[in-house]
Order: C-alpha cells, then structure tokens, then sequence
C-alpha cells in the first residue's frame, strides 16, 4: 500500500478491500464496493442525517470493535468494517420493528411499493412480525397543489425530502413540525405548499409518503418499462427516466447516476411529460383550403410543399425559400432539414430562432469568439473559484444549474456574487449582489474587469449602470479575490438586444480572472442547431456558407451541389421587402415567440407557409400546410445542451398515432427531388459523425450514457479580439408608458409543448406580470388584480404579482402563455418594452 | 460596598423563583410599605436563592455591626414585627429567625449560625457562595467579594497563556457539571488545537430536566461567576463570541443576564480589549424556544443558528466544527462557575474536595419527599445516603424512603440498597444511573415506580425531536407498553420486551436524549421488578398512584372509625356512619382517592 495516493483511503468491508477518497463515508465505500446496507436516510449527494440508524455497522479499529453508523463515520485507513453479523442484524431488526411498527403496512395500494426502501431493507434483514403494538397515525392524505401529495402516515422521517430542498433547491419549503411522535415533515401550520413543484422530495423519499400525484394508481414500480432520455424542454440536459406502462407514460423519474443532473429535475422535466399523451395533438395532415383547413393524406401533403419548393426555387431563385426551425429538434433532423433545403433544394435561408435574435452569439458564436466562446462545461462548477450569476435567474430560469452550484458552494464554500436588473433571490444567500440600469450592462463589466485587472473602475462606468457604489466594490473585491469565476449569462443577457457586446464584455472579465463564461441558451437543442448549420450564413460545424471550398466539402459528402450562398440581409427585411414567397416552419412557433409583433404580418403575408408541429400553435394556424410530428419523448436522436455535450434520446413512449419524426418529413421531401433515404436516425447520426467537424465519431452507438461533448476546440481556433461598447442604452419613457417591460420564461414553461402538459398548466395556469408593490400602488392596483399591459405595439392581459424583486420602474413580463403574447410588446429587434399598466 | 462600609441596616428579600413563588413580592411590598410608615432608612436588596426553598421566603435582616439574620417562611403580616422588634429595637425575632451568618460581628444570643444549621454541616458552598448572600444586579457587590479576581489574574496581574488556562483546568480535574461529566481541559484543549477566523463558546443554560433548576439559581443569584467563568474559557480556546443558550422559561436569569453584561460592557470587563489585555469577547443571551433537546450540544447550536433544534451525527465533534461550523467549546452553567472559583482558590484547595477522578464540589437541587427541599452542594462522593438524611433531612411526614431518582428522565431510580454509593460519575452509571445535571428527586413508599417510569418515559417521548427511530418510535413504543402496564393490562412478556428495546434505543439513538430515555424504566425494572409484576400479575397498584388500577377498600384491621373519609367523597360511594367502619360502594365509586388522602391512618387502600 506504499503507492496508494495521499488523498485515498483503504479499508475492508466484509473482507473485500476498496480504496475511496478522503473524507467519504464508511456508506461510500460500502456502495464502492458492492455491499447493501439497508440505510434509509442516506444519500451520497445530500449532508449526511444520521437518523434512521438502519446503517450500523461494526468498525474494528487497532483491535477494538465498536458499533457505528457507516453514513456518519468516515472511512479511514485499515480499518475492518462488517456489516452482516448476528449483532448488527439484530439491531437492525428492532429499528426495522420500530418502523414498521410506526408505518402502515398498506403496500398493495401504496403507489411507492416496489420502489420502496422500507420494503427492500425489511425484506433483506428477512424481518418477521414485529411484536410491538403501536397506534399508527390515521391522517388523511394531503393533495394541496396539484403535484405533490403527500401521507404523514407513511412517513419514516428520514429527513431526505427536507435537506434536498434546502441544500440542493434552496426552497427550504418543507421543514420538521411538532415533536415527538407527533413529528412530521411538512410547511409550518399545514399551510398549502408553495415552492417551485420541482418534486426533488419525491424523487428522494424512500417510502411512499411523498408522490407524484400525477401519478396515482397508474402503475406499480415493476409495471414499468423505464427508458433513460434527456428533458425536452431547456438548454441543461437533463436526463429522465420515462416510466411507461403497457404504451402509456404514467410517469418521469430522474436518475442519481448518469447524466449531468445528478438526479435533479425542475417541475417542466418532472412533470411536464404530460404532453405526450395530450388529446389535443396533431394526428393527421392539415391543408387549408380558403379560410377552411381540412385533413389530408400525408403523400398528399409532402408532395404539395416540395413542389412548392421546388416551384419558388425555380421561379423566384434560391432566396425566396426560407426556413425557420426550432430548437427542440435533435441534430438529425437539424441536419437533415438543412442538408435537404441545401443539397436538395438549392435554398439556403435557414434559421433558428435564437439565429435570428443573435447571429454573433449562434451560428456566428465561434466567429465571435474562437477559443473564448461562452461555451463551458459543467465540470467547472466545481473548480470554479465563484459563482458569479449576471443577468441570470438561475433559479427560475435554469433551476437544475442551480441545482448543480449550490452542493458545490455547501461542499467548497465557493463564494457566489449576482447582479440584475432585477432584484433576483438566490439561496443559500450570495456573498454580494449588485443591481444595474436594464441596458448599461456593459459599462458595469467593464468597470468588473477594469477592476479584475487590478485597476480602478471608471467612475462615469458606474454612474452609467447606477450601481451603489459600496455594492459594487464588495462585488468588484469579492470577485477578484475569489478568482477563476464561472460567470453564468442568463435569459436577460441572452434576450438583450446588445447581448452581443455584453456577452463579449462578460466573457473578456471571466478571462482576466482566469474564469469562464456560460451563456444561457433556451432550447434543449439550440446548441445542435447552432452546431447542424441551421443558419443562412455557416454550414455544419460552423464552416461559412459563403466559401466555396466549404460548400465544395459538402458537395462531395453529399454528392449534390451545395450552394455558395452569399448572405443577403436578415430575414426580417426580406420578409418585409416580400422576397420570401416560399416559408417552412419546423417545430416552433416563431409568431409567438419572436420579439416583435410585426412578424405575425410578415409571416402571414408569405405566399406559401408550411410549418410542422406536435400542436396546433399561432403560426400553424396562418399555415396552408401543417404536418403532424412526433416530440422529442417518441424517438430515438441526439441533443446537445448548452455545455457542448452530445447525449442520446431514446424512445421512452410509443410515438402518437399519425405523427412523424422530423427527419422522416425532411428525408421524403428531398426523396421528391432525389435525395437518398435513410433507415434510421442512427444512419443520419453516423453521417453527421462522418461529415460535420467536431462530430467525429458521436454515433448513437459511442454516445452512450452521460454523453460525449463535443470538439469544438478544433474549430474555435484562438481567441479573438472583442470590441464592445460601453455606451447603454435607454429606453425612453413617454408619459402614456412609463413603466419598462422585461420578458421571461415562468419556471413551468418553456416552448411549444409546456402549454399542452396538464400539470404544469394547473400549477401555472395563465399570464402574469410582477411589478413593485409600490408602483403597484400608485396606479391602485393589488396583488392578484387582473391587469392589462399596453405598449405601443399591443397589449396583453395578465395577472398582477406584486413583489419586491422588481424594482421601481421595471415590470416583469412571461412569455408563453397563449392568448397573451409578450414577445409583441416590444418592436422587432428589442426584447424589452416601455409599457403601462392598468386595470382590466 | 462591603459589610464594613454599612451604615444603615441593610434587608434582603429572596426573589429567586422560589421565592417569587412563595409570594415573595408581596413580601417585598410589604416591607417597602413599612419601611415608609415606621419611617426606617434601610436599604432593600432583591438578592436570589440561597438554596432553602423549603424556607421561602426568606428575609435577611443586616444591622451595621451585627451579624445577618435570616428569617424563614416570612408572610407579609410578620413584616411589622421583624421591624419594630429587630430594626428599631435591635432585638431579632427569635421566633421566626432560621438563622444567623457573617459571624465576624457581634453575635445575636437563641439564634444558631447558619454553618451549625443541620444541612449545612456537610454542604460546602463554593459555587453557591454568593446566591442569596448579595444583590445578584450589582456589580460592586460582586467584586467586592472578591469576584473578577480570577479574570485579573489571568488576563491583566499575571498575564497567563492561554495554554496556561488550560493546563490550570486539566488539572484541577473539573468534569463537565451538565451531565456527562467530560473533561472540562481536554475539551479546551482539542478546540484551542483548531485554527479558524472564528470561534465560539457557549454556555448550556437550557436547564430542562423535571427537579432540576441548580443552573437558574446560579443565573439568578450569582451571574457574574458564569460570566466570569466563560470569558476565562473564552480566552483559553481563543474565542471570538460567545453565547449564552438560556430558556426562555427563565425570565429573571435572562433578565439578570442582561443586566449584568450591559454592566460589564461598560466596565470593561467585556468587549474589544477586555482589561487592556487585548483579548477582545462579547456575549450575547439567545433565548430557547422550549426544546429539552436543544440542551443537546448540536441541537443547542442548531437552535442558534435559527435552525431547528435536532442533533445532528458526530463527527465532527463541535470542538471541531459546531456553531455555523467552527470550532465550538459548550459548557454548562455550573462548569464555568466552578471555573471561576477554581482560578480564585487555587488548585490546591479545590481538588481536595472530590474523588480522585473528579475535582471539587457539586450543586443539587434537591426535591420530592424531602424535608429540606432545595439546592445544596456538596463534594463530589458523598453518598447518596448523607445528601438525602443529613442534608436533606430525610423523608417527612414518617414515610419510608423507597426511591431517588437521580438525573432526571435520563437517569435512573435507585433503591434503598443503593443509598451507600457515593455520588460520582463513574458510580452513578454503573448502578444505571447518571449524575446528570443533579437534580435528586426523592421518592417516598407511597410513589408508584412504574407510574414513575411512565411519567419520565412521557417526558422523553413527547420531548423527542423525531429525527431518529428508537427515539422517535422506540419511546413511544415503551410509553405505551408502561402505560398499558399501569391500565392493568400488562403482560410478563412485555417486561422482557421492555427490556431489550430498552437496551437497544440506549446503544442506537443519535443523541443523549435517546441513549439514556429508558433508563429510569431499565434502573427501576432493576431494583422494583415485583411492583411491576404485581401489576402485570394481580392487577394490583401497590401505592394506589394507577388510577386504572385503584380498587379502594377499607382495611377493618386498621381503621380508627374516625369518619374523616366519609365527607369528601363526591359520590356517596362512601357509606356508613360516625363510629362505624365504612364500606365503599363499587358501583359508585371513582376512584378519585379523596378518601385515600383523606386517611391519616393508612387504614384506605
């Protein structure tokens, strides 16, 4: 043993030697080394709790034996541990007497049997009948929200739910009540639960006493067939789990074990999965026909919009073709889409809709950038000497990044800093915090990173951004002390209409401080779209679209002509001008989502739209063609998430009746102007793997669990020189809009499937906006009061949350919601709005 | 303001809690009322308990160049008399005067001194010095007698290290007063090993055991001395804030508390650079919510943090990382008061009191079936026969002894068998036991053992935190079992039952709470095993205290046909005249025991 490394430690366990790190518990190793322990309130990745005392072991140490609890004690060298003798079995059967004795013995109809740690651990130390009579608690069960259920009477204390959502979500909404027998876990006074439904307690109660209770009498744990897959919704990448039951998905668990979240999911990746199933999807074909549309065949369909491709391709030429496609595609299909509009169709007008907000930080980042680009990943989080939070909501908006920081910074000490536009909260609390002007993020980090560098911060700098000046210099200090900051942008930064020059700044501070930058992105896929080239101006891997050798490397890949398309303008001016005669819409909804309401006009304008989608949404509606699809929950593909990293979906439930995958329409679409077919997602994958730079090799058979990041280094190059402005921007305030409106994303949801799972609509079921209670106020309005928010470009109704997270003068605004579009508040080009508020 | 400074007489009125209990206000207003109409310049000191509770309230008279009389069990109405006899005419109310003490001055004739007092033949009052004797509020008192004498010496006149401190502690051998008896030095000593921005010492002043209020005396009458004691301890392990966690139950220590640092921090005794020696501490009170577990050292600091007060598993230990996870030194009140006297006497006089194990003296409270209830201290191994009858005063009203309860719901009950053992930690636990913090609750031959046992188990049962299973379910198991024990509807199987779970919540809970709940059961199964059979067996409740098992019946033997159960009895179930032996009707009976209590003749069981 004189080789082993300092910071290991070896120890026996029942006579099978394993080596762990310092400072792991007796419980690790055991687990390291194969061996149950019937422990209940033990979780590797939660503060130990050391209540259910069902862990006992017997540690003999220099030749004394003693009993001890392997999830408290740490694992030392050369120490025996046994953890199976009569004693310890003994002890073990008591305590088990205790539970059960506590517990009711209701498995047939307990919804958690089969995946019950009471039952497992019972059943191991072959537990008999117990001898102790004890009245059990008889207490109804609790349905407060629509989620969450839960039964005191089942509940063993073993503390899990309560430490997860302190340490891990920060809500700390659930907590220990009363004393004694009588002690339960729950909100103080049984008062409704109010949190952010991310069923973290659920996921980690070893009994049944918290549930889904989305699920109820849906199916028993060995009912289940379980599929690994990754969330549809958001950027991060989380793996679910899809519990499907003879073709229905009854339910979404997470999974400790592989992938990034470490068993973390929000209430979208959780509970959101109610989409699939939903009564309201596309099964069939539409094609309008005068003001009616009416349903058709799919050949029937697929042959209509490539002849009228093809059509406006050779009437009008290449640029009257366009396409915009959403993020929550996986890479074959975005690759397809694009290879058929290219090689197919000789069209290359394509866009996402993050491309179209932001080129430079999209399909241009690496361009942007190089080598620095806001691309990191998320094994930084714990070498990371900060936290720095700047425009973003991580609790809110990326709940599962949060998720990650926060064991680090309870691990680390890691030190966290935030600054907003709004007065976000953060738990466990931030070591400084800092709030800015909307619109002079800029002038701040430069001042951040005059600072950093060992300067001082130009005073007018802060003037600009109206930041305290004692604030800023505890952040400014903290900061640079801390050092090697992971400075995450998040939606605010990402919607701004100077997001390019404040990411450029941000990414210039996280460099003088030997940090890095990791920019917020909406979709689960917009990376991989980004990466697929689905952009008028760069090819896959991001070789531009205006180079011929470019477009000649593919021609050969793809043995068809690929066109050298020269960018001719934004979209949004071809639209205007009526160049586009010819717009195919796939998987999203640009009418609601893009900012601006003048591209509802714009798209309804164009000759021909055909649009694909799982639901009918704002822009299928205007469509002459709509194709019914399959989400990304029914089929097998790839997604990359915003840290780079390739991971496998797979089919978790049967695909609905009448829907296709995407890359099956855009395949049958360029099989009409004579492009080869594919056998499979699999087949496309193993092409992209062949073809796109920095793919090499990620086939569906090589990305396996936990996934494969991509290569992107080899493409990036080295840094390149930013230039940004420091200049703010303003929004000036006329007297009939004097309030400023920013949009967002509500924490339940994201894109075109949310509004159509049931849970999450239940739990946030319509628009709302949040205002200071004092601007409020002065306009006699309250909590709750049915407002109307009016800008110059339209208005919404929505209901009115009072609270001091928005400061004076700015209004929160979310998105997503149908029937009230924010994004049209603003004008094109802006992503936030001077607007009013009044009572509706 | 010493005696020798005294120019006009001097009256101290007991307002400890026991006094206050006592009716000690009133007294107190009485005495200002007369003072004003007699028209007498005196001054009137509230001062605290002096450890008689049993006398309450107690009023000292103190004539300049006299020595200071105590009167016991003073009502407002003997107030007038104790003035005009004593104050005016300098001749003490012999009637009603317990005792006298400052012996130094001329001495009053039929009045004993307090030290020849039976009880106080054998006590030794180190710590309790000061309770009751001065006005616990005022500072000068204190120093007068020669209090933050320890402090100067270690900070300012002799300038110790604080490895010095430490080495003076391990060797007087003070073991922790709150219970468990750890060694005071080498708990300094691991925390002052760690390095940290930050530290904390903390005093344990959630003194929650049923019987036990020796740490509210010491808060009450002499908060200086704990004060004192932690900013001692403070400097020895380098802290840099400290804390006192006292129970809100408390008001007059928290109170005192208060006072007495507000005063301090304007004296200099407290604050940044503490008697110029550069050693800056504060203290603050945090006041508890109610919790007997946040006695617990984890749970007392969770309960600081804001946090609910629940154990948590070791390691680390506190002395490690405690209080918002840095190094954390915990004591309890008694430990730092002990501190303070052990740097003012030397080590020499102190460790020749104790065993050999354990230095120095030890309060308790005594209570239950005892003639002189109330706090005395005395040195550690003295047998619990010579605390109980000559201290104590034995058992009143010529009932038998029959139990102690030692250390409250965590200790154990002790039969007269084991009267002879002498009071230490080691002993204690061996007979199933524990000193705890000291409180002794005597038991006469009309207390029930097993309704003992449950009422301690209760305790333990609803105090329980509910963080682990024996505790939280094991408890309440056992509760349940004795309850049904003490209904009659006991089984033998359950005695052995009762015992091995017992055993086995001991050696699994998380914390001290859990590991000693069943001892008061497991010591009285021990030493009573046939009252519990005889309850099992013939449904039979040997004193009558099980109220679900109360059969009343006259004994013809015995009864001295005096009538006097007939009246009280709410039913009628008591039939029969004057002169008569009577008979209790069955049916109408409800077993309330009036007529038990009534029986001055044991002649009703």
């Amino acid at each position: 043993m004189t080789d082993q490394p300092k910071n290991t430690v070896t120890l026996t366990i029942d006579g099978v030697s394993v080596t762990v790190e310092k400072g792991k518990k007796i419980y690790d190793a055991a687990i390291k080394a194969g061996i149950y322990l019937p422990g209940l309130c033990y979780d590797p990745k939660l503060t130990r709790f050391g209540g259910c005392r069902m862990c006992v072991v017997e540690i003999t140490r220099k030749g004394r034996t003693q009993s001890k609890w392997a999830c408290c004690e740490p694992a030392s060298d050369g120490v025996e541990v046994v953890t199976n003798s009569p004693r310890i079995r003994k002890k073990q059967q008591v305590m088990m007497e205790f539970l059960l004795a506590a517990h009711p013995l209701d498995c047939p109809t307990c919804n958690a049997s089969g995946s019950c740690g009471l039952q497992d651990a019972a059943y191991f130390i072959k537990q008999t009948r117990g001898r102790i009579p004890l009245k059990r608690r008889d207490e109804p069960l609790l349905i407060d929200n629509p989620v969450i259920e839960r039964d005191y009477n089942k509940c063993i204390m073993c503390g899990k739910c309560v430490v997860i959502c302190d340490e891990v979500q920060g809500n700390g909404a659930i907590g220990f009540q009363k004393r004694g027998y009588n002690a339960e876990v729950g909100t103080p006074f049984r008062i409704p639960l109010v949190c952010d439904y991310c069923g973290q307690c659920l996921h980690v109660c070893p009994v049944g006493s918290i549930q889904d209770h989305t699920e109820r009498y849906k199916g028993h744990a060995w009912e289940y067939e379980k599929t690994n897959t990754i969330c549809p919704y958001c950027a991060v990448g989380c793996t679910i789990v899809a519990n499907v039951k003879r073709g229905d998905l009854a339910k979404v668990t997470s999974n400790d074990w592989i992938g990034v979240n470490n068993g973390n999911l929000c209430a979208r990746g959780r509970f959101g999965h109610g989409f699939v199933q939903s009564a309201q999807r596309l099964r069939q074909p539409v094609m309008r026909r005068g003001e009616a549309r009416e349903p058709v065949e799919w050949e029937r369909a697929l042959d209509s919009i490539a002849a009228r491709i093809k059509e406006t391709v050779e009437r009008h030429g290449p640029g009257a073709v366009a396409a915009i496609a959403g993020e929550g595609m996986p890479l074959e299909d975005a690759y397809l889409l694009q290879k058929v509009m290219r090689a197919g169709f000789g069209a290359g007008r394509i866009e996402t809709l993050s491309n179209l907000r932001s080129p430079a930080l999209n399909s241009g980042l690496f361009d942007t950038f190089g080598a620095l680009a806001p691309v990191t990943g998320y094994d930084f989080t714990r070498r990371a000497g900060a936290f720095f939070f700047f425009g973003a909501d991580a609790e809110k908006e990326n709940p599962v990044i949060a998720n990650m920081v926060r064991p680090v910074m309870r691990d680390h000490d890691t030190p966290l800093f935030v600054a907003n536009a709004r007065d976000i909260l953060f738990a466990p609390k931030e070591r400084a915090r800092l709030r800015y002007r909307y619109g002079a993020e800029t002038a701040l980090l430069a001042a951040l990173t005059a600072v950093a560098k060992g300067g001082a911060a130009d005073a007018a700098l802060l003037t600009a951004a109206d930041v305290d000046g004692e604030a800023f210099a505890r952040l400014a200090g903290g900061l640079k002390a801390a050092g090697a900051p992971l400075v995450f942008l998040g939606k605010e930064i990402h919607d701004h209409p100077r997001s390019e020059d404040i990411v450029k700044a941000a990414v210039e501070l996280a460099a003088a401080l030997g940090g890095r930058a990791l920019l917020y992105r909406e979709y689960a896929n917009t990376m991989g779209a980004n990466d697929m080239g689905l952009s008028s101006t760069h090819l896959p891997g991001y070789l531009p679209a205006g180079d011929p050798d470019a477009a000649e490397r593919y021609a050969r890949a793809w043995g068809r002509a690929v066109p050298v398309y020269a960018a001719a303008g934004p979209l949004f001016g071809a639209l205007e001008r009526g160049e586009i005669k010819t717009l195919v819409v796939a998987g999203c909804d640009p009418v609601s989502a893009l900012y601006g309401a003048e591209w509802k006009g714009l798209i309804q304008n164009v000759e021909y739209l055909a649009a694909t989608a799982p639901f009918d949404n704002e822009t299928t509606k205007l469509a002459h063609v709509t194709l019914p699809t399959q989400t990304a929950m029914e089929r097998p593909g790839m997604f990359t998430n915003n840290e780079g990293r390739v991971q496998l979906l797979r089919r978790a439930a049967p695909p609905q009746q009448g829907a296709w995958a995407e890359w099956e329409i855009f395949q049958e679409l360029g099989r009409r102007v004579g492009m080869p077919l594919y056998a499979g997602p699999e087949k496309v994958a193993e092409e992209i793997a062949r073809v796109v730079p920095g793919y090499e090799g990620l086939t569906h058979s090589k990305v396996t669990w936990g996934g494969s990041l991509v290569d992107y280094a080899s493409r990036a190059g080295g840094p390149r020189a930013l230039a940004f402005s420091t200049a703010p921007v303003a929004w000036s305030a006329d007297g009939a809009h004097p309030l400023l409106a920013l949009i967002g994303n509500s924490l339940y949801h994201l894109g075109i499937l949310s509004p159509h799972a049931p849970a999450l609509v239940e739990i946030d079921p319509r628009a709302w906006v949040e205002a200071h209670p004092e601007d409020a106020a002065g306009l006699g309005l309250r909590d709750g009061d049915e407002v109307v928010v009016e800008s110059r470009n339209g208005a919404i109704h929505a209901m009115l949350k009072t609270t001091y997270r928005s400061p004076r003068g700015i209004v929160y605004i979310m998105k997503n919601f149908s029937g009230a579009p924010a994004a049209h508040l603003p004008a094109h080009g802006d992503a936030a709005a001077r607007v009013a508020l009044r009572k509706a | 303001m010493t005696t020798a400074t005294l120019t006009k007489p001097r009256i101290y009125v007991g307002l400890g809690t026991c006094g206050i209990a006592s009716g000690g206000r009133a007294v107190l207003a009485k005495l200002r009322d007369e003072l004003a109409s007699q028209q007498i310049e005196a001054d009137v000191i509230e001062t605290a308990c002096v450890g008689l509770c049993h006398a309450e309230v107690l009023v000292d008279v103190h004539m300049p160049d006299h020595s200071r009389v105590i009167y016991q069990k003073v009502k407002p109405d003997d107030v007038p008399q104790i003035l005009t006899e004593h104050v005016k005419k300098g001749a003490p109310v012999a009637k009603k005067a317990l005792a006298q003490w400052r012996m130094d001055k001329p001495v009053y004739d039929g009045i004993p001194a307090f030290e020849q007092l039976d009880l106080n033949q054998k006590q030794i009052r180190f710590i309790l010095q000061n309770c009751g004797v001065i006005d616990p509020d005022s500072l000068d008192e204190y120093i007068a007698r020669g209090g933050y004498a320890s402090l100067r010496k270690v900070l300012a006149e002799e300038k110790w290290t604080p490895e010095q401190v430490v080495e003076f502690i391990t060797k007087s051998k003070l073991r922790g007063r709150g219970g468990g008896g750890f060694d005071t030095g080498w708990k300094w000593q691991e925390c002052a090993k760690y390095k940290a921005d930050e530290k904390f010492i903390l005093c344990n002043a959630d003194e929650g055991d049923p019987g036990a209020f020796m740490d509210r005396a010491l808060l009450e009458g002499d908060p200086h001395s704990v004060i004192e004691g932690m900013i001692i301890g403070g400097y020895a392990i380098g802290a840099t804030f400290a804390y006192i966690y006292c129970r809100a139950e408390y008001p007059l220590a928290v109170k005192r508390l208060n006072h007495s640092l507000a005063e301090l921090r304007k004296r200099g005794y407290l604050g940044k650079n503490i008697l110029g020696s550069g050693y800056s501490l504060d203290i603050m009170v945090k006041e508890g919510a109610g919790a007997f577990v946040c006695g617990e050292s984890t749970a007392l600091q969770y309960s600081i943090e804001g946090k609910r007060g629940m154990p948590r598993p070791r390691p680390p230990q506190s002395v490690e990382a405690g209080l918002w996870d840095k190094p954390t030194v915990l004591n309890n009140v008694e430990t730092f008061a002990n501190v303070t006297r052990i740097i003012q006497i030397g080590l020499e006089k102190y460790t020749g009191y104790g065993t050999e194990k354990s230095g120095g003296t030890k309060i308790f409270a005594l209570s239950g079936a005892i003639k002189n209830a109330g706090l005395i201290e005395v040195p550690i191994g003295m047998t619990i026969r010579e605390v109980i009858y000559d201290v104590g005063g034995g058992i009143p009203k010529k009932k038998k002894f029959k139990a102690v309860a030692i250390g409250g719901p965590s200790g154990g009950l002790l039969p007269e068998a084991k009267l002879d053992l002498p009071i230490d930690f080691e002993t204690l636990t061996e007979a199933g036991a524990m000193m705890g913090s000291g409180s002794l609750v005597v038991c006469d031959e009309t207390t029930c053992m097993v309704e003992l046992s449950r009422f301690f188990m209760e305790f333990c049962a609803d105090e329980s935190c509910g963080k682990c299973t024996p505790c939280l379910v094991g408890n309440t198991a056992l509760l349940e079992m004795l309850a049904r024990i003490t209904r009659g509807e006991g089984k033998l199987e359950d005695l052995v039952l009762m015992e091995e779970l017992g055993k086995q919540i001991m050696s699994m809970s998380l914390c001290g709470l859990g590991k000693s709940s069943p001892s008061p059961m497991l010591s009285a199964m021990r030493y009573f095993r046939e009252e519990f059979e005889s309850h099992i067996v013939d449904k039979i409740c040997p004193t009558a205290q099980c109220v679900g098992l109360r059969r009343y019946e006259v004994l013809p033997q015995v009864c001295t046909k005096c009538g006097a159960c007939i009246k009280p009895c709410p039913t009628g179930a008591m039939m029969g005249a004057r002169k008569e032996i009577p008979f209790i009707n069955k049916d109408l009976c409800i077993e309330c025991g009036l007529c038990y209590d009534k029986c001055q003749f044991n002649a009703i069981r």
